[in-house]
């Protein structure tokens, strides 16, 4: 009862936010990519299983093997250093409750952040001569907002071998962002109000086999926008007010991922995943603060991770173990240039309980370059609770 | 067991609670300068010379002015000033003389008083007609005015401060009119010569420097009646014939602004060919306009102010004669701009707010233009009867012509 006023509390206290920097003023913001601890740990988007007993909570399809019904709440903080500036910021970043049923089906919903703007941004100052009288000229630009997933999966062990799984996300969201500029003593609001509306459908595929007595798994998954898809776009002007919101087909870009987990040696693992960003059209549908847009990425991550063993009486072998590396490219429209992300992770997961639980540590260093000219230095921090029971499984009890 | 799994769980769950809100409580600074995304800064400036023009001329306003005007120039003619001062009769009775009065009116600052050297002014009475209280609202009719009065030269004294009075000391037949309680005069000050100048005096509605009458009084029989009396002006009010539109100023080409001829104008920029969005933030924008002719006493203290109507002009054509001014001051008035005064020939009036109006409207309105203009006014003129004329720009651009500094949005 406890748990549940617990979960309760933090559900309607949910904030998603993700560090912010220049780059994540720009078009939708920056889409999420690794949405756990576990998988923050393994440098993975979510489709390599890193969490506990094989699982990911962002791939339905390892859900059918799992004995306990699972609720996990993950908690982010991210700090970016700059030159220029240093940034830190935390968060609430997921809630999921998965259901498995019979080791055959899995059953899961819950929310979490798909993309993220959070920003604060001085403009230098600047002086223009008009009639020979000097304005001194500068602006600050806020946002705060983005776009939200509350999911629905379901997957489905065809045979021993092969696994699928879909899941349906339904987007939702508001952005708002302010500029406010300053031409000496005057000062000049405009503010934008955007509201998200859109599904996106996803598809899993897990294969899982052996090779030389050496167990893998292929897992591939493709992620994309379906249905009506629109924004709300409400300006509001200093001079002339609200104008009438006017409903916009906007641009959410599919992904297509591919990961290999296989079974070096015992309980070691490595990994690899690649995963592709795209939008189906270069050109911006609807106007943002910034003419900038984040478009294209491509980040491809290795990574090998130590499983636990869940009844060994050495406390370090309880414990799991990750390491990863990334590298992703983002291309930026407005100017054309792209920016790049080279980072290493480590993470840990520490068992406790009958039913499994565990809380799932992650760290990831990174180095981001080609905005802002200067180099951003990014550290993440992530933590993930997942309390499993036998909720709905009762009949295990027997 | 079941019981210590709970224990376990809980004090996990603890454990895991205060992290939560350690790390919850924990700041979030997300303030940062950034010039790369910054790079283009949406300001510009545009200029545009599409303008509507119109002048229009109108019965000029008298009366209620703190001077009062005699004389002539090439303009306005004939000036003549009517005074009445208060009921004397209030001061006297039956056994009072009026042995002497005089007149004392006192000049502006910076008038050309040895102009009075070779010239002289008149001052004359009437009785006060019915037809003088339609003064203001009937300037043209003035039929009952005929040179068959009495008159009186003047005299100019200094006083005390070094100021110049314009003295008029009254003879046998203004005392004869004084002493006839019936009697209701109106004073006529006027010039006897026609020469090219134009003197000011102090009217009554100078707080210190009102025109004046002094009675000197006595009584045969009883010295108790020897005095002095000061009596103010009540009222004054100049007259004068002053230029036509349709006869002396033909020329459509240009525009004329005059108190003391009713000459107005209005101006509309028009906004097109020029790239102003309509959602653009005006920082500032000038009108500015290039004196062609400019017939003033004093340039210095000549200032001007902008002036918005709603429905400023049905037409816009050049030269009417209205009867009445169809935008008169203060009423419909929803703008105006700073006052400003003539610089290097070229009188430049902030019309920020005006530009930012009629955008708004015109974005409102589905690109068309409000019926706005402005109207250019004189204030804080020294005389009425200034004169300032302007070129439009048919025959050449840049005559007039509205800069604008403006962000977008």
């Amino acid at each position: 009862m406890k748990t549940i006023k617990i979960f309760y509390i933090l559900f309607l206290n949910i904030a998603i936010l993700i560090p912010q920097s220049p780059i994540n003023s720009l078009g939708h913001g920056t889409i999420i990519d690794s949405p756990d601890a576990s998988s923050l740990g393994l440098s993975s988007t979510g489709l390599i299983p890193s969490g506990n007993n094989f699982f990911s909570l962002h791939n339905p399809t390892t859900w059918t093997q799992l004995d306990f019904t699972y609720l996990s709440v993950n908690y982010n903080s991210n700090f970016i250093n700059s030159e220029n500036y240093k940034l830190f910021n935390s968060f609430l970043s997921g809630l999921t409750f998965i259901v498995p049923v019979k080791n055959k089906f899995g059953f899961g919903l819950g929310m979490r952040p798909y993309s993220r703007k959070d920003f604060e941004i001085f403009s230098k100052t600047e002086s223009i001569n008009f009639n020979n009288e000097l304005f001194s000229l500068n602006r600050t630009y806020s946002g705060s907002g983005g776009i939200s997933s509350f999911f629905n999966s379901l997957s489905y062990k065809i045979s021993k071998k092969n696994t699928l799984a879909t899941q349906i996300d339904f987007l939702f969201g508001s952005y708002n962002e302010e500029r406010v500029s300053y031409v000496s003593t005057k000062e000049y609001n405009f503010n934008q109000t955007i509201r998200y509306k859109s599904t996106m459908l996803s598809f899993f595929y897990e294969l899982k086999d052996s090779f030389k007595n050496r167990d893998f798994s292929i897992f591939s998954s493709y992620n994309f926008p379906i249905g009506k898809k629109y924004i709300t776009h409400k300006n509001d002007y200093e001079f002339i007010g609200e104008i009438n919101p006017l409903n916009i087909d906007f641009i959410l870009p599919s992904n297509l991922r591919i990961g290999l987990l296989y079974n070096l040696v015992s309980s070691i693992f490595i990994s690899s995943e690649f995963s592709n960003i795209k939008f189906s059209s270069k050109n911006s549908t609807y106007s943002n603060l910034f003419d900038h847009e984040i478009k294209s990425s491509n980040r491809l991550n290795l990574g090998i991770q130590k499983m636990k063993k869940t009844n060994s009486r050495d406390f370090l072998e309880k414990i799991q173990y990750r390491v990863g590396f990334f590298t992703m490219g983002h291309y930026i429209r407005l100017p054309e240039y792209n920016v790049n992300e080279t980072g290493l992770s480590f993470g840990f997961g520490f068992p406790f309980g009958i039913s499994e639980n565990q809380i799932d540590l992650g760290f990831c260093i990174s180095k981001r370059n080609g905005i802002n000219e200067n180099n951003e230095i990014l550290t993440k921090f992530s933590i993930n609770m997942l309390i499993g029971d036998l909720w709905l499984i009762k009949g295990k009890r027997r | 067991m079941v019981s210590l799994n709970k224990h376990l769980n809980n004090f996990y769950l603890n454990r895991f609670c205060i992290i939560f809100s350690l790390l919850i409580i924990s700041c979030d600074n997300k303030s940062f300068v950034s010039d790369e995304i910054l790079n283009s800064y949406e300001y510009s400036i545009v200029s545009s010379t599409d303008f509507n023009f119109s002048t229009y001329q109108i019965s000029p306003s008298i009366g209620d002015d703190e001077k009062i005007s005699v004389g002539n120039n090439s303009y306005f003619k004939n000036l003549t000033t009517f005074i009445e001062f208060n009921d004397y009769n209030e001061y006297i009775n039956f056994n009072m003389k009026i042995d002497s009065a005089v007149i004392k009116i006192k000049f502006l600052d910076n008038q050309n008083i040895d102009f009075l050297k070779s010239h002289e002014l008149s001052l004359g009475f009437i009785e006060k007609p019915n037809e003088y209280n339609e003064l203001t609202t009937n300037y043209d009719n003035i039929s009952w005015l005929n040179d068959e009065y009495l008159t009186i030269s003047s005299q100019v004294e200094s006083d005390s401060n070094g100021l110049y009075n314009l003295v008029f000391n009254l003879d046998s037949n203004f005392i004869e009119m004084l002493s006839d309680s019936t009697f209701n005069p109106l004073f006529i000050l006027e010039e006897l010569y026609d020469e090219n100048e134009i003197l000011n005096l102090h009217s009554s509605n100078s707080i210190t420097n009102k025109p004046f009458l002094s009675l000197f009084t006595s009584s045969e029989n009883d010295t108790l009646f020897d005095s002095i009396f000061v009596i103010n002006a009540s009222s004054d009010v100049t007259i004068f014939e002053y230029p036509k539109l349709n006869e002396q100023f033909l020329d459509s080409n240009l525009n004329y602004l005059s108190l003391g001829a009713g000459l107005n104008t209005i101006i509309k920029p028009l906004l097109k060919n020029v790239e102003l969005p309509n959602t653009a933030n005006i920082i500032k924008a000038n009108l500015n306009i290039k004196i062609d002719t400019l017939i003033t006493s004093d340039s210095l203290n000549l200032n001007f102010q902008a002036v918005t109507f709603e429905d400023s002009a049905i037409n816009w054509n050049w030269g009417e004669v209205l009867i009445k001014d169809p935008y008169p001051p203060i009423s419909n008035i929803f703008g105006q701009s700073l006052l400003s005064n003539i610089e290097n020939s070229t009188l430049s009036l902030d019309i920020t707010n005006y530009i930012q109006f009629i955008l708004s409207q015109r974005f409102l309105n589905e690109n068309e233009l409000a019926n706005i203009g402005l109207k250019i006014d004189l204030i804080n003129t020294n005389s009425i009867f200034d004169i300032i004329v302007f070129k439009n720009n048919l025959s050449s651009t840049n005559n007039v012509y509205v800069d604008i500094f403006y962000e977008n949005n």
